[in-house]
């Protein structure tokens, strides 16, 4: 018998009497039991209802009040909590300043920035949903449209935390330039929980999504891997594979861009509120697409923007009246930018074939050197 | 076609006309978005949620008490107690001597100065290193007493050498110790809730951030390495790890009885309580922990060498592979 035959068997049978015969494990079961489940199942149940009470209510009042109060079409009210003086002067100014400087501005629409102690008009003692992420209410009330972002607070020490950064009217610039959208527009911005516009850096965004770590099993192998969203819709899949028509449905389909997390999707379809700030990425991109509409203001200008938000038509031909461009075709370039593209398929990527190709060539050359150098006797 | 063949004929397409219309009416209905549910309607919900709630979380609470007598009734493995400085550890017979070497590397290593932490001598450890997955050990209550546990229970698989063994105990350790210094005080606060620091990670963080602060520490002012572990502006400019490497290197300075000087002062302000411990000036501590901390700056340099070796490697054991083949070889 060949001695690495030998060796191969006689590892084999020690691995062998190691391991067998195999032995049940009994471990305590970990994972939950059905009546946990159901009490789970039915506190999501009680927390989104209360979630939906909580906007339900706020809508009653918010509007009616930020259309009294404001100023320039803009109602501000910081949180109610003593010692906060310096830093609701300062939030204020740079809300005003944050408005001044927007450009064009729609004279109708009015904005409002509240913070509201997070359980104001809620049932003590029933658990809420989303309870501290910021809600955006988009409507119109009395004929006079308006956009609302009401700022859930816990504690004063986090609300005075907060005040330092809560300076940016994301989706609520959109209307405060451009006014109302178009029905059909609105549809969609809806049916994405104002997705597309939650953040008015774009750069931010796509900066964040590249410091996402990447998913996990991801391979790496000489800088290139899978694409990101590798685990999404097989539509988002199709787009990054460069198909212009999955581009389009990943984009605009209700069911691929509503909202990933249960308690938020229920409570922005069954409630007056728009969306919820943070939280997990949305669908389709993740967060790369949270400033994709400011991304579409910045590159065509805000005449062109205004024709595409303003329009009556659906959105891609709304898009492609407003920038002169299929928009599939659109972002299948803008994902292309930012991500890059891969092939769809079972197949190998060409550099992991001709990587191959080139080591086993580099080997064939050295073990060809060394035998045409062996000398023998 | 006959009469009955030509009534058949007559209800079949009757039927198929209904049923595209009652087809086309429910496609429509589907495409309706369901009214959204009033004020009343939600109410009506909490208040009936309410009761189902709490009946299915009782019933959840005694389905897992039920559970967690089972386990209890299942037999138990025989254990040992090993005692280590001031650390109850029990384990299997057959591990006993192991532990004792585990704990005491990490005891001697990283903790030999805190004598006298009431958590520690209160705390029982339950360690196990197991081959494969196998059900964490259950000690019975006589040899815990009524003692907190902390459990270290391993797998080959994913502590596979003695490194990694040892710091899992450091973090068990440390994670007692830090029971000490509740976050009511202080100095809880202030030391926070991370994991056993690791002096590299800080040492390089610490060296490579652009804050003033840092660089005036670097630099040997106190008032520098004071503002960057956060002790007088409340904000840290270097990993939250440091609070805890400043606070240990306070109690190895200040030796004998350092930790109970330490939890004395727990609730004055944190310099005050690290030069207490330390029983020095508050400048010789951030001395101490300036030199600590650059002692452990590791020497990296950009990570070619180690591919570069490990990609030679495997040429090379490729390219002898190639040369040893008898049926290919091509001289």
């Amino acid at each position: 018998m060949k001695r690495w035959l030998a060796v191969v068997t006689g590892s084999i049978a020690l691995v062998a009497l190691w391991a067998l015969p195999p032995s049940r494990l009994e471990l305590p079961p970990t994972q939950k039991l059905p009546a946990r489940l159901r009490h789970e199942a039915i506190e999501a149940e009680l927390r989104r209802a209360h979630a939906a009470l909580r906007a339900l209510r706020w809508s009653d009042s918010l509007p009616s009040l930020a259309i009294r109060a404001a100023v320039d079409g803009v109602a501000l009210r910081p949180p109610r909590a003593e010692g906060l003086e310096a830093e609701v002067q300062a939030w204020e100014e740079a809300q005003r300043a944050t408005l001044v400087a927007l450009q064009p501005r729609d004279p109708d629409m009015v904005l409002g920035v509240f913070w509201q102690p997070a359980d104001e008009a809620t049932i003590s003692g029933v658990p809420i949903g989303v309870r501290t992420r910021r809600v955006t209410f988009v409507g119109e009330h009395d004929g006079t449209p308006y956009c609302i972002h009401a700022v859930p607070y816990l504690t004063e020490p986090g609300a005075r935390a907060l005040l330092r950064h809560i300076v940016d009217l994301d989706a609520c610039r959109l209307y405060a330039k451009y006014g109302a959208p178009g029905e059909r527009i609105q549809e969609w911005l809806d049916a994405s929980s104002l997705g597309f516009a939650r953040v008015a850096v774009p750069t931010f965004a796509a900066d964040y999504t590249r410091l996402q770590p990447a998913p996990r099993g991801t391979m790496r192998l000489f800088g290139l891997s899978r694409p990101l969203y590798a685990d999404q819709n097989l539509a988002v899949q199709a787009c990054l594979a460069g198909r212009p028509a999955a581009c389009e449905r990943a984009v605009t389909d209700p069911q691929l861009i509503s909202p990933p997390l249960g308690d938020e999707a229920w409570v922005v379809a069954n409630s007056p509120a728009s969306s919820f700030g943070g939280g997990a990425p949305h669908p389709p991109f993740g967060y790369l697409d949270d400033g994709l509409l400011y991304e579409l203001e910045a590159r065509f200008g805000a005449e062109a923007f205004a024709r595409f938000w303003t329009s009556t038509e659906s959105v891609p031909e709304a898009f492609e009246a407003a920038f002169g461009e299929p928009l599939g075709e659109w972002v299948l370039r803008w994902i292309e930018a930012h991500v890059g593209l891969y092939r769809a398929g079972p197949s190998l990527p060409w550099s992991s074939l001709w990587l191959s190709a080139l080591t086993l060539t580099a080997l064939a050359g050295v073990a060809t050197a060394a035998g045409v150098r062996r000398r023998i006797g | 076609m006959s009469r009955p063949r030509f009534v058949r004929v007559a209800l079949v397409v009757v039927a198929l006309l209904v049923g595209a219309a009652t087809l086309g009416v429910s496609d429509t209905v589907s495409q309706q978005p369901a009214p959204r549910p009033t004020e009343a309607e939600l109410l009506r919900r909490i208040e009936a949620l309410g009761p189902q709630l709490e009946e299915a979380r009782i019933a959840a609470e005694a389905a897992e008490r039920h559970r967690e007598l089972e386990a209890e009734a299942r037999p138990r493995r025989a254990t040992e107690v090993v005692h280590v400085g001031p650390m109850h550890i029990v384990t299997l017979p057959e591990q006993s001597e192991l532990a004792a070497q585990l704990f005491g590397d990490v005891w001697r290593n990283d903790f030999d100065g805190v004598v006298g932490s009431p958590a520690l001598a209160e705390h029982v450890f339950v360690f196990q290193w197991a081959w494969r997955r196998v059900e964490p050990l259950r000690v019975d209550a006589a040899a815990t007493g009524s003692s907190p546990v902390q459990h270290i229970h391993l797998t080959r698989a994913w502590a596979r050498t003695r490194g990694v063994a040892k710091a899992r105990i450091r973090d068990a350790v440390w994670a007692v110790l830090r029971s000490d210094l509740p976050e009511g005080s202080h100095l809880g606060r202030w030391i926070g809730s991370t994991g056993y620091p690791s002096t590299q990670r800080v040492a390089r963080l610490f060296t490579t951030s652009p804050s003033d602060d840092n660089r005036a520490c670097l630099a040997g002012v106190t008032d520098g390495c004071v503002a960057a572990l956060g002790l007088s502006t409340g904000e840290m400019s270097v990993p939250p790890e440091a609070a805890a490497i400043v606070l240990l290197e306070a109690v190895r300075m200040g030796g004998s009885g350092a930790w109970a000087r330490l939890l004395e002062a727990r609730d004055a302000a944190p310099l005050d309580a690290l030069a207490h411990a330390a029983g020095v000036d508050a400048d010789a501590v951030m001395a101490g922990w300036l030199a600590a901390v650059l002692a452990e700056r590791p020497e990296m340099h950009a990570g070619l060498g180690g591919q570069a070796g490990r990609v030679l490697l495997w040429v090379l054991a490729l390219a002898a592979f190639a040369t040893r083949s008898t049926r290919w070889r091509l001289a």
